[in-house]
């Protein structure tokens, strides 16, 4: 299939007295038209720099410092910012965690949305106004039409990620990036957003970027998904094969720390020890020093994502190799 | 399994409190909402009792009602025979060396101007527990218990991550050697790689020193891991309470099901988590049952009145007309 | 800019410490010669004479002496009981606080300059009576942020904790509360000791503060507000050493504010920047 969004060796960095930091050091993925791409990570890794560097809004003094970020052919690293505004909210839209901070208390439901319309589409104010009561609809918000009058504050954190995907769809966006949209909410109205997403993107036929920490979001709403730590992902695959075969020991160490329904044990297995400072990255393989496979190599040569299954790749030296490749 | 209940520590009867409900610039009172609307609960001792809900249940206000940090509106706690709302002040800071608290946010609950050694040892210096050099060494090894080295006592809270920083919240709640640890979600602003670490210190720690925990928490599946006992919260009241296995093998409420079918299966061959009905924009009568609005299953009496929690069978409770 | 601020601050310290040092003549002692009075600034002085032939030099290092004492002791005035209101207060609420902060009110709405001068009028002028009244009006905006500060402060997680361990009134407030209280409270005193130095200017200006002999940078302009044509350093130098006065205190408060909290300086690191 032919890749839509395409991330080469993108490299983020953070210039400081004490030298740079870079909290994304070499990050590959592509995202195939109308699928899931999962970004997971614990806090750190990296993966909300890395979606905010698709639209280019990095916090100062952040910058990209290599790698290609391609969209339909097109590198977004290089494009003059002229250029990246008709991108954002029309081709590329995003939605983040804080549904209570993205949303100005100032302004009405029914202004903010018309206001994204309008940025994007040459219609009239009236013509906007209709287009985001459909919206509000398409979205489930019940009475659309008189809640375009109330505040943000009026609305309860379920329903305010709801305007905000209101808003993002409202261009027909090519990708949807999704940056822990559902984090702060209670477990039962992410039922409903994580089901909404699903919907829509089907309906608009998108692609989702969903970052996430919670494999359970991954499991069920992804079709793909890359395992990032410490600002480079380390595992990639379709979403059942992390599951049924993680290659990768930090995707295995996630996996069985998870507590799980209905398969309540003993004691939980943590992942020893604690994620580095990105700016502190440890020399060879940054999961070395929390690895209970890791050895002399590990320590001082950086494994590369390599194929280890079929469309399944990782980055570590005690990987198993690939199956039917085993000579003898 | 009942037949053999063991001692209870704590037992809270018919709590209630509730906030003043302001709206519009003049701040007037309009209303008030009733975050804790009658609980009733027993904890037993060496266990562990999650209390369950989503945000606004008032879950973590009834922790702080039952460790009186805030003032109750009517109702009993008993602790170790005591009736602790009723106590003098003076009687209360000494039991205060029993009861101890764990907060959810490692940032907010460690004083940013606070040594981690002077953190650790406060209430041991409050309650005299010892010299200088005493304490200073009772520090060090409350923190090695906890998985921390001895040189964190000389560092602010701010140089430690948030897993390390909630070492540091228990290591000063086990100081005094409670009996009873009120845990107001101590891991749901952690990693998961963390997450199991801080789960599996509580675990240990509970064994080696007898504690008794109410653990509130919003994830159930978490809960499953450390309670033996869960008290599922809607809107201030208790709508289910069963020892673990039964909660979990046969919710008896619409809620708990509701709650269990929502979350998140990581297994892509599990069924998709179910979405109820949206929550609704408006509250419902005062008379009927808080979750009519939202509820799968309701019926008319639903709405003229509401359930009172009562046992079904064996221990089992539940608010439902409809069990 | 903050350490410009705090350099002439702590040179205007070291200045009125050691005015005796400083000063080449003695502040007071007149030469009332026709040839000596209203010398422009040169060889006979930096800054030139006054009308009586004192050293206008020595009489500037002298009244920034007075003023900086009387900046001092009037906010040390206001701390003592802006604190102590704002504390009491914040961390009681309820009534407490409704019956303090109606009190705090009632001193903030009297034209506090007017009734400074009143006051001064009926007491007679004199710097020790300008310290004190300064100090007497100026408390309730302290008082004020004291409370506030202590009403966000006690509903920490960390008091909470503390409180949980058994803690009182006193250690809530002396270890957690107050000592996350005092960052913004020494900004706002640092601004206020340059406030402080403006009234006091001002009522000297207009004879009730310090009196003659006795220097200040107030009285000095009153004196030379009659020779603004003839004799432009009378006015000029003192007029140019309460700009520059106020103007430090209120760059060093700025730089105060973001170097007290341990977090924020972390943040200048670029530490705690991460994804």
């Amino acid at each position: 299939m032919e890749n839509l969004l395409e991330v080469k060796g993108l490299e983020v960095s953070f210039p400081s007295p004490a030298g740079d930091f870079k909290p994304v050091a070499g990050v590959d993925f592509v995202l195939e038209p109308g699928r899931t791409l999962g970004l997971v990570g614990e806090s750190g890794c990296g993966k909300t720099l890395t979606a905010l560097s698709i639209l280019r809004l990095l916090p100062p003094p952040g910058k990209i410092t290599a790698g290609k970020i391609n969209l339909q052919g097109v590198d977004l690293v290089t494009l003059p910012e002229k250029e990246m505004v008709k991108i954002r909210g029309a081709k590329v839209a995003m939605i983040f965690q804080e549904p209570m901070t993205s949303l100005n208390p100032v302004f009405t439901i029914g202004n903010q949305v018309t206001e994204a319309i309008r940025a994007h589409q040459r219609i009239s104010r009236a013509a906007a106004r209709r287009r985001a009561v459909e919206l509000l609809r398409a979205v489930n918000i019940p009475r659309a039409e008189e809640r375009l009058g109330d505040y943000p504050h009026q609305f309860s954190g379920g329903m305010r990620q709801r305007v905000m995907l209101a808003m993002a769809i409202s261009c027909r966006p090519l990708v949807l990036i999704a940056d822990e949209p559902t984090t702060a909410l209670d477990v039962t109205v992410q039922a409903q957003i994580m089901g909404l997403l699903k919907r829509l993107r089907e309906e608009l036929a998108m692609s989702l970027l969903l970052v996430t920490h919670d494999l359970g979001i991954v499991a069920q709403a992804t079709d793909r998904v890359a395992v990032m730590y410490l600002g480079r992902i380390v595992e990639t695959c379709p979403t059942p094969l992390i599951f049924q075969s993680p290659a990768h020991p930090y995707t295995r160490g996630l996996l069985r720390s998870v507590p799980r329904l209905g398969q309540r044990i003993r004691r939980l297995q943590a992942i020893e020890g604690v994620v580095p400072e990105s700016s502190l990255r440890p020399r060879g393989c940054s999961f070395h020093p929390r690895c209970e496979l890791a050895d002399e190599r590990c320590r001082e040569a950086e494994p590369v994502l390599e194929t280890v299954g079929d469309s399944h790749l990782a980055a570590c030296h005690k990987a198993p190799p690939p199956a039917g490749k085993t000579d003898g | 399994m009942e037949a053999d209940r063991k001692e209870v520590l704590v037992s809270i009867k018919d709590l209630r409190k509730s906030f003043p409900v302001q709206k519009g610039w003049l701040f007037r009172t309009v209303g008030r909402l009733n975050a804790v609307d009658g609980v009733s609960l027993e904890i037993e001792k060496g266990t562990t009792t999650a209390l369950v809900g989503e945000t606004g249940s008032g879950k973590t206000t009834l922790g702080r009602l039952v460790l009186r940090l805030l003032p109750a509106d009517s109702g009993q706690v008993w602790f170790q025979g005591v009736e602790i709302l009723s106590l003098p002040p003076s009687r209360l800071k000494n039991l205060r060396q029993d009861m101890q608290v764990i907060f959810q946010d490692p940032y907010g609950s460690l004083n940013p101007r606070m040594r981690v050694g002077e953190i650790v040892g406060e209430g041991l210096r409050i309650f005299r527990r010892g010299s200088r050099a005493e304490i200073a060494e009772k520090v060090k090894e409350l923190l090695a218990k906890v998985g921390l080295p001895p040189s964190a006592r000389e560092l602010y809270p701010h140089e430690f991550s948030g897993g390390q920083r909630q070492r540091i919240g228990i290591a000063r709640a086990i100081a005094l050697r409670p009996a009873f640890i009120v845990c107001d979600e101590p891991v749901s602003s952690l990693d998961v790689s963390i997450q199991a670490q801080i789960l599996n210190l509580l675990s240990d720690l509970q064994e080696e020193m007898g504690l008794t925990y109410l653990f509130i928490a919003h994830d159930l599946s978490v809960v499953e891991h450390i309670a033996d006992r869960v008290a599922v919260m809607y809107r201030g009241r208790v709508v289910e309470e069963a020892v673990r296995d039964r909660l979990y093998r046969q919710p008896l409420h619409p809620y708990t099901r509701v709650l269990i079918e929502s979350i998140p299966v990581p297994d892509p061959a599990a069924r998709p988590p179910s979405s109820a009905r949206p929550a609704p924009d408006s509250e419902d009568s005062e008379a009927g049952c808080s979750f009519y609005s939202r509820c799968p299953i309701r019926v008319d009496r639903c709405r003229e009145e509401a359930p009172a929690l009562r046992e079904v069978e064996g221990g089992h409770r539940a608010a439902c007309w409809e069990v | 800019m903050a350490t410009v601020g705090g350099f002439l601050v702590v040179a205007m310290v070291l200045a009125a410490l050691f005015a005796p040092a400083l000063a080449p003549h003695d502040p007071a002692a007149a030469d009332p010669r026709p040839e000596s009075i209203l010398l422009p600034p040169g060889p006979g002085g930096v800054m030139g004479t006054d009308e009586l032939g004192r050293d206008l030099f020595s009489r500037m290092v002298y009244g920034g002496r007075v003023s900086l004492s009387v900046g001092l002791i009037a906010v040390g005035i206001s701390l003592l009981i802006g604190l102590t209101v704002g504390a009491i207060a914040g961390y009681f609420g309820g009534w407490v606080d409704s019956a303090l902060m109606r009190f705090t009110e009632m001193v903030m709405i009297f034209p506090a300059f007017y009734f400074i001068l009143m006051v001064l009028a009926f007491l007679g002028p004199s710097l020790r009576n300008v310290m004190v009244v300064i100090g007497i009006f100026s408390w309730p905006g302290l008082c004020r942020l004291v409370r506030a500060e202590f009403l966000s402060l006690r509903e920490r997680e960390y008091v909470l904790a503390a409180r949980s361990l058994g803690a009182g009134h006193l250690r809530l407030i002396r270890r957690h509360i107050l000592p996350n209280a005092l960052a913004p409270v020494f900004v706002y005193a640092t601004l206020a000791v340059g406030g402080a130095i403006l009234v006091e200017s001002s009522i000297s200006f207009l004879g009730l503060g310090a009196q003659p002999p006795t220097a200040s940078w107030g009285n000095i302009i009153a004196a030379g507000r009659h020779y603004v044509e003839s004799a432009w350093w009378m006015t000029l130098f003192p007029g140019l050493a309460i700009l520059v006065t106020v103007l430090s205190y209120n760059l060093l408060g700025e730089g105060l504010r973001d170097r007290l909290d341990p977090r924020l300086r972390e943040g200048r690191d670029g530490k705690s920047a991460r994804g």
